[in-house]
């Protein structure tokens, strides 16, 4: 893991080798925020619970974001064809990685920025279903139960994300990203494959698409030097 | 207005994945073990008329003589253990008119069982994975496909 947090923060700071801009490359606030659709879909669902917080720190036109989640996935299933299946996912997961910003607004410090993420998940998943459902029912062998529970399992993934944070009031902004997720290798060892990973969503494939919608709020906590009015000064 | 046009493109976004979820509740894995039946010369194929399979626990699977013959039989692996004892007795057609009679036959099936979530509508499947017969009183065995999928015509071949 280090390793991954590493070559990430050296990909943020790559662009850093002058000491004389160090002052410019200085941080001047901190972004903090709730995200919004999965929470606000997870109050209307008994079977998916989700909250994340999200943080982001200035670098000049980059920022080293944060965030910090938990998803909880349940699924009773009864209207299958053959036996039934029940399934629980829940844990608690991370990404932190870099944006770059392609909008240089110093007033509204709006964002539309390009992103690497790494993430990782620390979860427990259990599930129990019949054998009936397992084979299809394609079986002379008598029905029977079959149960999986584990805990403390480790998932890992990158993403690339495209964000755009829009101020719509003071320091209050609106935020989308968009997330390209990729799943290095199988999610665990062992027989029973992870089908829901908090922080990823759904092991359909070894990639998968998501969406984060952001409230966040910024708390300024330096003014830069604007160098357009040292120069009217000069005049 | 720039903000209603930012939530609307948004939430448009978020309903669209959503509406692109969409999963394939076929499944490609099933339990059963196909055997094919050969002579010890390994060069006849038996043509099977009739076969009492029996495994403990399990109902027995049993073809009594009939007019339509076939040379592979699926035995039903046990879907909760990652083992299988069958015994079986067999009745071949050698000519025509002869027919030959092999009984209390045996064999050992070792496997690995992997589970997948097809999805929650779909339920779970069980693949039976890297099959082994570690016990038998044939002449001699071939394991043709060691993973077994619905699609397979043949996994193992007996020579007796």
């Amino acid at each position: 893991m280090s390793e991954y947090i590493f070559k990430i923060l050296l990909f943020t700071f790559w662009s850093l080798p002058v000491f004389g801009q160090v002052d410019k490359f200085a941080p001047t606030s901190i972004r903090v925020g709730g995200e919004a659709a999965s929470f606000g879909y997870s109050l209307f669902k008994d079977d998916f619970k989700s909250w994340e917080v999200e943080g982001d720190v200035d670098f000049y036109r980059y920022f080293l974001v944060f965030d910090w989640g938990y998803n909880s996935f349940f699924q009773a299933s009864d209207q299958i064809t053959y036996g039934y299946f029940n399934y629980k996912s829940s844990g608690r997961y991370f990404r932190v990685g870099p944006d770059i910003n392609f909008i240089r607004n110093e007033r509204t410090k709006n964002v539309l920025a390009l992103g690497l993420r790494y993430g990782q998940s620390n979860f427990k998943e259990s599930a129990d279903y019949s054998t009936y459902n397992a084979v299809e029912n394609e079986t002379t062998w008598p029905e029977d139960t079959l149960s999986y529970s584990e805990g403390n399992i480790t998932g890992r993934w990158m993403e690339m994300n495209a964000s755009l944070k829009a101020r719509i009031f003071k320091n209050l902004y609106l935020g989308l990203t968009i997330r390209y997720k990729i799943l290095p290798g199988g999610s665990k060892e062992g027989t029973f494959q992870t089908y829901y990973l908090p922080g990823f969503g759904k092991i359909i494939n070894k990639n998968n698409w998501g969406l984060s919608y952001y409230i966040s709020y910024r708390f300024p906590f330096r003014e830069k030097k604007r160098h357009y009015f040292i120069k009217e000064e000069k005049k | 207005m720039k903000i209603r046009i930012f939530l609307l493109v948004g939430f448009s976004c978020f309903a669209g994945l959503f509406a692109c979820d969409v999963e394939d509740c076929i499944s490609t894995k099933t339990g059963g073990l196909k055997v094919e039946f050969y002579s010890s010369d390994r060069d006849t194929v038996y043509l099977v008329r009739g076969i009492s399979a029996f495994s403990e626990g399990n109902e027995p699977k049993i073809i009594e003589e009939s007019d339509s013959l076939f040379s592979i039989f699926p035995f039903d692996l046990d879907p909760a253990s990652d083992s299988t004892n069958y015994n079986f007795n067999l009745i071949v057609e050698v000519n025509d008119s002869t027919t030959a009679s092999y009984d209390s036959l045996y064999f050992h099936a070792h496997y690995r069982r992997n589970q997948r979530v097809i999805s929650v509508e779909c339920g779970v499947e069980q693949a039976f994975n890297n099959v082994e017969i570690t016990d038998h009183n044939f002449d001699s065995i071939k394991i043709v496909h060691p993973n077994i999928e619905r699609f397979d015509t043949l996994n193992v071949r007996v020579y007796f």
